[in-house]
């Protein structure tokens, strides 16, 4: 029964048997360096003198049993008996065995919430007692405030002379104000040969009486740094920092590694600690569940969340609704250089764009039929006006994006169209194929609308939509944009969008968004998703249906992925409205669900935090794979450990791929004499 | 703000137009603009594409319309030309620009139609205009 409320099972307590001590490695992976105590275990004995966190303890009886091993340099641990062991002389500490990390989700939860961004997991162990109360709740229930209640609260008090069977105590208990709080006389530290504190900062009075609150038993995932001594919600460079539980210690439980003179692996049973546990605490913590919980249904709602919280979903996505001309000059700014507006007449398109990039970086042309062909593309060796035009400000402002417009594409023959394929396929981005390249800093944007819209217009080949990285409808007149730049002052009308990092930087990352090649890997046979049909009457969305009409394929998941690495780069958002424009109404919605999948870094391979992950389908596994090739382990030992994971997790046909594609950490590579 | 509650000519709201800077004018009748003679480019509507475009010949040398460097340009028979034609006007109308390259030193576009005609002219290009009647 302990191992599935959370405790450590023998195995991981004592070792499997061959070793001496449980791996020292593999025990920080999976619980932490670090735990802090209640004020209820400092109460009875826990002495945190030194840092207000502590080492987790852990022992192994040897079999001599004279002893008690220290993992890692562990230097707090229990010592009832004292004296013989170097480490055990700071004090008596009262300890509590750690939760299986990866044991969470199996634990019926209580509740869970979201605090500053601290994932806080309440166990549903029930409750116990654990911080010191205020002051003036001291005062309060000193003046026999509240109401007692029948029930108690028990801890393990054995003086720490004695050597008897434990002997222990229950602690009487009141409610106020709806609090549950317990009284208990402070025990005297053995030993003990400086101040002990409380985590406000109270000194330890021994002897004198005080009240502590109890409290859900919470879990906190999130990052000790031992240096600062601070939590902090994303690991921190250059700290040894893990995962760990904040309320590490556990209440009032003291180990005592040796029963009766037994201390052999396989009297783990016998122990005080297990007694405690199986006997005492996990029936007054069962006690305190909340029974009305229907625990399956809240399981259920916590695993639904654990699986997607904030900080660990794949990619931040922004559920909202963004304003056409938002959305313009968010694709802009994270890297997409071919957008098509759609809309009818004076919707705004011009304006969209002309506020955005002012008059100055701005180049427009107009197609119209029956216009000279040398006027879009050149006449011999020279280029048109329009291009000379337009990389002049383009020079001119290398760090800013500079755009060129090309109005009324669907008021000119598919003939006239064409001209200009080359300009806006993002994989030619000249004048003609091969000739006149448009500066990186160039945005092409067209300008159109449907049949349904006006009815001279001719319909859009499908190959110039397609080319197309993104289709935003514009609606007529919309009267919230058009305020907005009405009241704002002229000379800030344009915006000026700097050069994306992603167009001056290319990093060392895989072609394709990891997780855009899982989602596409997850859809192989669904209708639709890898590749849909265009028809050129609807344009870019369909006027019986309402729905947007998107032209899938490799080219539009390339610029999904493009667009995804520039948003991690810029550490925003992922707009789910920009993703419907690129892939359509429901491609784009299943695809954000995607995204907000449990993500993998590195920190989480490192340290064994796999709870949330699930690598069953052959899609989690390539995204498993994908993230650890973008992973760039520092060494030797980071990469032996990812390709552990991968092997682990998701076979060896998996690791073979990633061994085929990874290279070696900078490291080795300086040490083979290799380029970084 | 003060209102004047008068009745002007059409020549007179021109005049009074061609105070905004960088409007382009639509004119019905056009008679409207003959104050204009002598000050202003005239270039009829129909004529050839190149007069409507700056267009690339060889040597890295380009071919610019005549009116190219006065300050007022008189666009004559707008009506005249199908509607589905007048798309090389929009920018002319728009960003006072042609074939990307903005113009230099034309102030005022005025495109003058036969009155009653407005009905010939391209959407596109009207809702770019001030429409200027008697």
């Amino acid at each position: 029964m302990y191992e599935k409320e959370t405790f450590l099972s023998k195995e991981m307590v004592l070792g499997d048997g061959d070793n001496e001590y449980v791996d020292s490695r593999l025990f920080n992976q999976v619980f932490g360096l670090y735990c802090r105590a209640t004020d209820y275990a400092i109460a009875h004995g826990s002495d945190l003198t030194w840092d207000r966190p502590c080492r987790w303890w852990l022992s192994s009886p040897v079999v001599d049993g004279a002893y008690v091993y220290v993992v890692n340099g562990i230097d707090i641990v229990n010592n009832r008996i004292g004296g013989y062991c170097s480490a055990c002389e700071r004090g008596n500490v009262a300890v509590r065995p750690a939760s299986l990390f990866s044991k969470i989700g199996d634990v019926p939860p209580n509740a869970v919430m979201d605090d500053d961004g601290f994932y806080r997991i309440k166990v549903g162990e029930g409750r116990y007692p654990q911080t010191i109360a205020t002051p003036k709740i001291q005062k309060e229930l000193n003046r026999g405030a509240g109401q007692k209640l029948s029930h108690f609260f028990t801890a393990d008090t054995v003086k720490c002379d004695e050597r008897d069977e434990p002997r222990w105590t229950k602690h009487e208990c009141r409610s106020l104000n709806g609090h549950e709080y317990v009284k208990v006389e402070i025990e005297q530290v053995d030993g003990s040969i400086h101040d002990n504190y409380f985590i406000d900062g109270t000194v330890v009075d021994i002897g004198k009486t005080l009240w502590f609150e109890v409290e859900e038993r919470e879990r906190t995932v999130g990052w000790w740094n031992p240096e600062t001594l601070k939590w902090s919600k994303e690991p921190e460079a250059g700290w040894e920092t893990w995962i760990v539980d904040d309320r590490g210690l556990y209440a009032g439980i003291q180990y005592e590694h040796e029963i009766n003179g037994k201390c052999k692996e396989s009297d783990f049973e016998e122990t005080d600690i297990y007694k405690f546990h199986t006997e005492v605490f996990i029936k007054e913590v069962d006690a305190t569940k909340d029974q009305s919980i229907n625990i399956q249904h809240a399981r259920e709602e916590v695993m639904k969340n654990i699986e997607v919280p904030k900080r660990k979903s794949r990619i931040a996505v922004n559920m909202g609704e963004l304003r056409p001309k938002d959305k313009f000059s968010h694709a802009v700014e994270m890297g997409v250089t071919s957008i098509m507006l759609h809309g009818p007449s004076e919707a705004g398109k011009t304006a969209i764009v002309r506020s955005t990039f002012g008059k100055e970086l701005m180049t427009s042309i107009t197609l119209a039929n029956g216009m000279k062909p040398d006027e879009v593309i050149g006449h011999g060796d020279t280029p048109p006006a329009w291009y000379v035009e337009h990389c002049k400000k383009c020079k001119a402002n290398p760090d800013k994006m500079c755009c060129v417009s090309i109005d009324e594409v669907t008021h000119a023959k598919e003939t006239v169209q064409s001209l200009i394929y080359p300009i806006t396929d993002p994989n030619s981005r000249s004048v003609v194929y091969g000739k006149w390249a448009l500066p990186e800093n160039t945005v092409v944007t067209l300008m159109g609308n449907s049949k349904e819209e006006s009815s001279d217009n001719y319909n859009m080949p499908e190959a110039l939509f397609r080319r197309q990285e993104l289709h935003i409808d514009v609606p007529a007149f919309d009267v919230a944009n058009w305020t907005g730049w009405g009241l704002s002052k002229q000379d800030e009308n344009a915006k000026y969008i700097k050069r994306p990092q992603v167009l001056t930087e290319r990093k060392e990352r895989t072609n394709i968004h990891p997780v855009v090649v899982a989602f596409v890997q997850a859809n192989v046979s669904t209708e639709g998703v890898l590749y849909s049909s265009y028809d050129e009457e609807i344009g870019s969305r369909d006027p019986r249906t309402g729905q947007k009409q998107r032209t899938l394929g490799q080219r539009k998941y390339e610029m999904v992925s493009k667009y995804i690495y520039a948003c991690e780069d810029a550490g925003a958002a992922v707009e789910s409205s920009i993703i419907g424009d690129f892939l359509g109404d429901g491609v784009g919605r299943a695809f954000c669900d995607f995204l907000q999948k449990p993500a993998l870094y590195l920190e989480d391979v490192l340290c064994g935090n796999t709870t949330f992950l699930q690598y069953e389908t052959v899609a989690d596994k390539i995204y498993a794979v994908g993230e650890a090739l973008n992973m760039k382990p520092a060494n030797e030992t980071e990469k032996a450990s990812v390709e552990q994971f991968i092997k682990k997790y998701c076979g060896d046909d998996y690791l073979a791929l990633y061994q085929s594609k990874s290279v070696p950490p900078p490291s080795a590579a300086k040490e083979q004499g290799g380029i970084i | 703000m003060r209102v004047e509650n008068r009745k002007l000519t059409a020549a007179q709201k021109i005049q009074q137009l061609l105070k905004l800077e960088n409007e382009s004018l639509l004119v019905e009748g056009e008679e409207a603009v003959a104050f204009l003679n002598g000050q202003a480019f005239v270039v009829d509507a129909l004529a050839p594409q190149t007069e409507f475009a700056v267009l690339p010949r060889n040597g890295g040398q380009y071919t610019f319309p005549k009116w190219w460097d006065t300050q007022f340009v008189i666009i004559r028979n707008l009506d005249a030309v199908p509607i589905k034609d007048q798309e090389k006007f929009i920018q002319l109308a728009e960003n006072h620009s042609v074939s990307g390259v903005s113009i230099p030193n034309t102030t005022h576009i005025i495109f003058t139609i036969t009155k009653g005609n407005a009905k010939l002219v391209s959407r596109r290009v009207y809702e770019n205009l001030v429409h200027v009647t008697e």
